[in-house]
Protein backbone atom coordinates (compact mmCIF):
# COMPACT_ATOMS: atom_id res chain seq x y z
CA UNK A 1 0.00 0.00 0.00
CA UNK A 2 3.24 2.63 1.30
CA UNK A 3 5.09 1.39 -1.81
CA UNK A 4 1.83 1.79 -3.91
CA UNK A 5 1.28 5.64 -2.93
CA UNK A 6 5.25 6.41 -3.36
CA UNK A 7 5.00 4.89 -6.66
CA UNK A 8 2.21 6.97 -7.74
CA UNK A 9 3.36 10.42 -6.48
CA UNK A 10 6.23 9.57 -8.46
CA UNK A 11 4.57 9.04 -11.60
CA UNK A 12 2.56 12.19 -10.69
CA UNK A 13 5.74 14.11 -10.63
CA UNK A 14 7.12 13.02 -13.64
CA UNK A 15 4.08 14.15 -15.31
CA UNK A 16 3.39 17.17 -13.62
CA UNK A 17 3.76 20.61 -14.85
CA UNK A 18 5.66 22.77 -11.96
CA UNK A 19 4.48 26.42 -11.53
CA UNK A 20 6.24 28.20 -9.09
CA UNK A 21 5.33 31.31 -6.98
CA UNK A 22 8.46 32.65 -6.32
CA UNK A 23 10.00 34.82 -9.61
CA UNK A 24 14.18 33.53 -8.64
CA UNK A 25 13.09 30.13 -7.76
CA UNK A 26 11.51 29.77 -11.09
CA UNK A 27 14.79 32.11 -12.82
CA UNK A 28 17.02 29.68 -11.32
CA UNK A 29 15.03 26.44 -12.70
CA UNK A 30 14.63 28.02 -15.63
CA UNK A 31 18.48 28.70 -16.64
CA UNK A 32 19.43 25.14 -15.45
CA UNK A 33 16.79 23.65 -17.69
CA UNK A 34 17.78 26.37 -20.22
CA UNK A 35 14.06 27.54 -20.67
CA UNK A 36 12.11 30.75 -20.67
CA UNK A 37 9.97 32.34 -17.78
CA UNK A 38 6.44 33.08 -17.72
CA UNK A 39 4.93 35.06 -15.30
CA UNK A 40 1.27 34.82 -15.26
CA UNK A 41 0.17 37.81 -13.05
CA UNK A 42 -3.49 37.14 -11.87
CA UNK A 43 -6.37 38.56 -9.44
CA UNK A 44 -8.90 35.95 -7.98
CA UNK A 45 -12.01 37.41 -8.67
CA UNK A 46 -11.11 38.19 -12.09
CA UNK A 47 -13.31 36.06 -14.56
CA UNK A 48 -11.28 37.03 -17.98
CA UNK A 49 -8.10 35.09 -15.05
CA UNK A 50 -10.48 31.99 -14.57
CA UNK A 51 -11.13 31.96 -18.44
CA UNK A 52 -7.39 31.60 -19.36
CA UNK A 53 -6.68 29.41 -16.75
CA UNK A 54 -9.68 26.74 -17.72
CA UNK A 55 -9.32 27.20 -21.38
CA UNK A 56 -5.39 28.52 -22.19
CA UNK A 57 -3.60 27.13 -19.68
CA UNK A 58 -5.74 23.89 -19.56
CA UNK A 59 -5.32 23.35 -23.52
CA UNK A 60 -3.39 20.66 -24.51
CA UNK A 61 -0.90 22.13 -26.93
CA UNK A 62 -0.38 25.06 -24.44
CA UNK A 63 -0.19 22.77 -21.79
CA UNK A 64 3.02 21.11 -24.28
CA UNK A 65 4.27 23.77 -25.40
CA UNK A 66 4.44 25.10 -21.39
CA UNK A 67 6.32 22.06 -20.40
CA UNK A 68 8.93 22.17 -22.78
CA UNK A 69 9.91 25.29 -22.99
CA UNK A 70 9.13 27.59 -20.27
CA UNK A 71 9.33 27.45 -16.43
CA UNK A 72 5.68 29.12 -15.23
CA UNK A 73 5.45 31.65 -12.39
CA UNK A 74 2.03 32.45 -11.08
CA UNK A 75 1.77 36.23 -9.01
CA UNK A 76 -1.06 37.66 -7.43
CA UNK A 77 -1.26 41.01 -8.61
CA UNK A 78 -1.82 41.97 -4.67
CA UNK A 79 2.04 40.77 -4.19
CA UNK A 80 4.84 42.67 -4.00
CA UNK A 81 6.82 40.54 -6.42
CA UNK A 82 4.32 41.24 -9.22
CA UNK A 83 4.81 45.13 -9.08
CA UNK A 84 8.57 44.51 -10.51
CA UNK A 85 6.75 44.21 -13.89
CA UNK A 86 4.18 47.00 -13.87
CA UNK A 87 1.00 45.11 -14.65
CA UNK A 88 -1.84 46.94 -16.11
CA UNK A 89 -3.76 44.75 -14.96
CA UNK A 90 -4.64 41.01 -15.02
CA UNK A 91 -4.34 38.91 -16.62
CA UNK A 92 -1.06 40.33 -17.64
CA UNK A 93 1.64 37.56 -19.29
CA UNK A 94 5.66 38.61 -19.44
CA UNK A 95 8.15 36.24 -20.81
CA UNK A 96 11.23 36.56 -19.56
CA UNK A 97 14.90 35.29 -20.88
CA UNK A 98 16.66 33.96 -17.68
CA UNK A 99 19.99 34.66 -19.73
CA UNK A 100 19.85 37.99 -20.95
CA UNK A 101 18.19 38.75 -17.86
CA UNK A 102 15.55 41.15 -19.67
CA UNK A 103 11.72 41.25 -20.19
CA UNK A 104 11.16 39.89 -23.80
CA UNK A 105 7.56 40.54 -23.96
CA UNK A 106 4.67 41.80 -22.21
CA UNK A 107 1.09 41.39 -22.99
CA UNK A 108 -2.63 42.00 -21.07
CA UNK A 109 -5.83 40.41 -21.17
CA UNK A 110 -7.28 37.41 -21.95
CA UNK A 111 -7.16 35.37 -25.33
CA UNK A 112 -8.12 31.92 -26.89
CA UNK A 113 -5.64 29.24 -26.79
CA UNK A 114 -4.35 28.93 -30.19
CA UNK A 115 -3.62 32.77 -30.33
CA UNK A 116 -1.88 32.62 -27.03
CA UNK A 117 0.36 29.59 -27.93
CA UNK A 118 1.34 31.35 -31.39
CA UNK A 119 2.85 34.40 -29.14
CA UNK A 120 4.40 31.89 -27.11
CA UNK A 121 6.75 30.66 -30.11
CA UNK A 122 6.59 33.94 -31.93
CA UNK A 123 8.22 34.95 -28.56
CA UNK A 124 10.64 31.86 -27.77
CA UNK A 125 12.11 32.04 -31.62
CA UNK A 126 13.62 36.02 -30.86
CA UNK A 127 14.85 34.75 -27.82
CA UNK A 128 18.25 32.90 -26.84
CA UNK A 129 16.69 29.65 -26.80
CA UNK A 130 15.32 29.99 -30.55
CA UNK A 131 14.13 26.38 -30.38
CA UNK A 132 10.22 26.62 -29.65
CA UNK B 1 -15.40 -0.02 -14.15
CA UNK B 2 -12.02 0.67 -13.35
CA UNK B 3 -10.38 -0.97 -9.70
CA UNK B 4 -7.47 -0.20 -7.67
CA UNK B 5 -6.03 -3.14 -9.40
CA UNK B 6 -6.44 -1.98 -13.32
CA UNK B 7 -5.18 1.60 -11.79
CA UNK B 8 -1.72 0.08 -10.26
CA UNK B 9 -1.51 -2.40 -13.31
CA UNK B 10 -1.37 0.72 -15.59
CA UNK B 11 1.21 2.51 -13.41
CA UNK B 12 3.35 -0.79 -13.63
CA UNK B 13 3.09 -0.11 -17.40
CA UNK B 14 4.22 3.22 -17.14
CA UNK B 15 6.85 2.83 -14.95
CA UNK B 16 8.05 -0.35 -17.05
CA UNK B 17 8.11 2.22 -20.10
CA UNK B 18 10.19 4.62 -17.95
CA UNK B 19 12.61 2.36 -17.28
CA UNK B 20 13.21 1.04 -20.80
CA UNK B 21 13.46 4.65 -21.84
CA UNK B 22 10.22 4.87 -23.16
CA UNK B 23 8.00 7.82 -22.87
CA UNK B 24 4.66 6.15 -21.99
CA UNK B 25 1.64 7.58 -23.50
CA UNK B 26 -1.43 8.79 -20.86
CA UNK B 27 -3.75 10.99 -22.16
CA UNK B 28 -4.44 13.60 -20.52
CA UNK B 29 -7.48 14.55 -18.71
CA UNK B 30 -8.55 17.49 -20.60
CA UNK B 31 -7.50 15.57 -24.24
CA UNK B 32 -9.95 17.80 -26.85
CA UNK B 33 -12.26 16.21 -28.81
CA UNK B 34 -14.82 17.76 -31.74
CA UNK B 35 -18.09 18.36 -31.45
CA UNK B 36 -19.02 15.47 -33.67
CA UNK B 37 -17.21 13.21 -31.43
CA UNK B 38 -18.91 14.50 -28.59
CA UNK B 39 -22.62 13.99 -29.97
CA UNK B 40 -21.89 10.46 -30.92
CA UNK B 41 -20.50 9.74 -27.71
CA UNK B 42 -23.20 11.28 -25.98
CA UNK B 43 -26.39 10.81 -28.46
CA UNK B 44 -25.44 7.97 -30.44
CA UNK B 45 -25.72 10.60 -33.61
CA UNK B 46 -23.73 12.75 -35.45
CA UNK B 47 -25.15 16.14 -36.51
CA UNK B 48 -26.19 15.46 -39.88
CA UNK B 49 -29.23 13.12 -38.12
CA UNK B 50 -30.43 16.02 -36.10
CA UNK B 51 -32.93 18.39 -37.17
CA UNK B 52 -33.37 22.18 -36.57
CA UNK B 53 -36.37 23.27 -35.38
CA UNK B 54 -37.63 26.52 -33.94
CA UNK B 55 -39.76 24.92 -31.83
CA UNK B 56 -36.66 25.42 -29.43
CA UNK B 57 -35.49 29.68 -28.40
CA UNK B 58 -32.36 29.44 -26.91
CA UNK B 59 -31.60 33.02 -24.92
CA UNK B 60 -28.06 34.01 -24.44
CA UNK B 61 -26.30 36.79 -25.42
CA UNK B 62 -25.03 37.62 -28.84
CA UNK B 63 -21.49 39.14 -26.94
CA UNK B 64 -20.61 37.69 -24.05
CA UNK B 65 -18.16 40.03 -21.87
CA UNK B 66 -16.56 36.80 -20.64
CA UNK B 67 -16.02 33.15 -21.27
CA UNK B 68 -16.08 32.09 -17.77
CA UNK B 69 -19.89 32.68 -17.13
CA UNK B 70 -22.01 32.64 -19.83
CA UNK B 71 -26.18 32.87 -18.96
CA UNK B 72 -28.30 30.71 -21.26
CA UNK B 73 -31.57 30.16 -21.21
CA UNK B 74 -33.19 27.14 -22.88
CA UNK B 75 -36.91 26.59 -23.75
CA UNK B 76 -39.22 24.80 -26.21
CA UNK B 77 -42.54 24.54 -27.21
CA UNK B 78 -42.97 20.38 -27.65
CA UNK B 79 -45.36 19.20 -25.68
CA UNK B 80 -43.15 17.64 -22.59
CA UNK B 81 -45.15 14.32 -22.74
CA UNK B 82 -42.95 13.67 -25.90
CA UNK B 83 -39.43 14.93 -25.03
CA UNK B 84 -37.09 12.82 -23.33
CA UNK B 85 -33.50 14.67 -22.39
CA UNK B 86 -31.99 18.56 -23.34
CA UNK B 87 -28.45 18.54 -23.96
CA UNK B 88 -26.15 21.57 -24.54
CA UNK B 89 -23.20 21.56 -26.42
CA UNK B 90 -20.70 24.17 -27.44
CA UNK B 91 -19.20 23.26 -30.56
CA UNK B 92 -15.32 24.93 -29.76
CA UNK B 93 -15.45 23.91 -26.05
CA UNK B 94 -12.15 21.74 -25.94
CA UNK B 95 -15.18 19.19 -24.83
CA UNK B 96 -18.15 20.44 -26.35
CA UNK B 97 -20.48 18.39 -23.92
CA UNK B 98 -21.99 21.24 -21.55
CA UNK B 99 -25.16 19.21 -20.04
CA UNK B 100 -27.90 16.98 -20.40
CA UNK B 101 -30.86 17.37 -18.32
CA UNK B 102 -33.92 14.75 -18.49
CA UNK B 103 -37.29 15.65 -18.01
CA UNK B 104 -40.53 14.02 -17.28
CA UNK B 105 -44.15 15.23 -17.46
CA UNK B 106 -44.08 16.25 -13.88
CA UNK B 107 -41.80 19.56 -15.53
CA UNK B 108 -44.74 20.97 -17.10
CA UNK B 109 -42.24 22.36 -19.71
CA UNK B 110 -39.11 22.55 -21.30
CA UNK B 111 -36.72 25.21 -19.70
CA UNK B 112 -33.66 25.06 -18.13
CA UNK B 113 -31.56 28.15 -17.61
CA UNK B 114 -27.84 27.85 -16.41
CA UNK B 115 -24.61 29.40 -16.80
CA UNK B 116 -21.61 27.95 -18.86
CA UNK B 117 -18.08 28.10 -19.28
CA UNK B 118 -16.93 29.55 -22.89
CA UNK B 119 -13.51 28.96 -24.51
CA UNK B 120 -13.64 31.10 -27.48
CA UNK B 121 -16.70 32.32 -29.76
CA UNK B 122 -18.43 29.54 -30.90
CA UNK B 123 -22.34 28.09 -31.26
CA UNK B 124 -23.96 27.20 -28.36
CA UNK B 125 -26.38 23.85 -29.21
CA UNK B 126 -29.52 23.06 -27.40
CA UNK B 127 -30.50 19.42 -28.13
CA UNK B 128 -33.88 18.12 -27.00
CA UNK B 129 -34.25 13.98 -27.28
CA UNK B 130 -37.51 13.04 -28.47
CA UNK B 131 -39.31 10.12 -26.83
CA UNK B 132 -39.68 8.39 -30.60
CA UNK B 133 -35.55 8.76 -30.87
CA UNK B 134 -35.44 11.95 -33.02
CA UNK B 135 -33.95 14.84 -32.27
CA UNK B 136 -34.65 18.42 -32.56
CA UNK B 137 -32.04 21.68 -32.06
CA UNK B 138 -31.67 24.84 -32.25
CA UNK B 139 -28.17 27.32 -32.04
CA UNK B 140 -27.05 30.69 -31.30
CA UNK B 141 -23.57 31.78 -31.80
CA UNK B 142 -22.05 33.77 -28.87
CA UNK B 143 -18.88 35.97 -29.28
CA UNK B 144 -16.30 35.57 -26.40
CA UNK B 145 -14.72 38.82 -26.30
CA UNK B 146 -10.78 39.18 -24.68
CA UNK B 147 -10.54 41.46 -21.92
CA UNK B 148 -8.77 41.58 -18.73
CA UNK B 149 -9.21 43.28 -15.11
CA UNK B 150 -8.01 46.87 -14.24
Amino acid sequence: MKTGIIFLLFISFLFSQTWFNDFEKATEVAKKEKKLVLVYIYSEHCPYCHQVEEFVFGDEDVENLLKKDFVVVSLNISEEEAERFDPIGTPTFVIYDPFKKKVLAKFFGSLDAETFRSMLIRVCNKSSLRRC
Amino acid sequence: MKTRRDFFKLAGVAAAGIMLGVAPVISPAHAKISLEEALKKHLGVGLSAIKESNQIKIKAPSIAESGANVPIQVSATVPIEKVEALYIFVDKNPNPFIASVMFSPVNGEVFFATRIKMGATSPVRAILKLKDGSYLMAYKEVKVTVGGCG
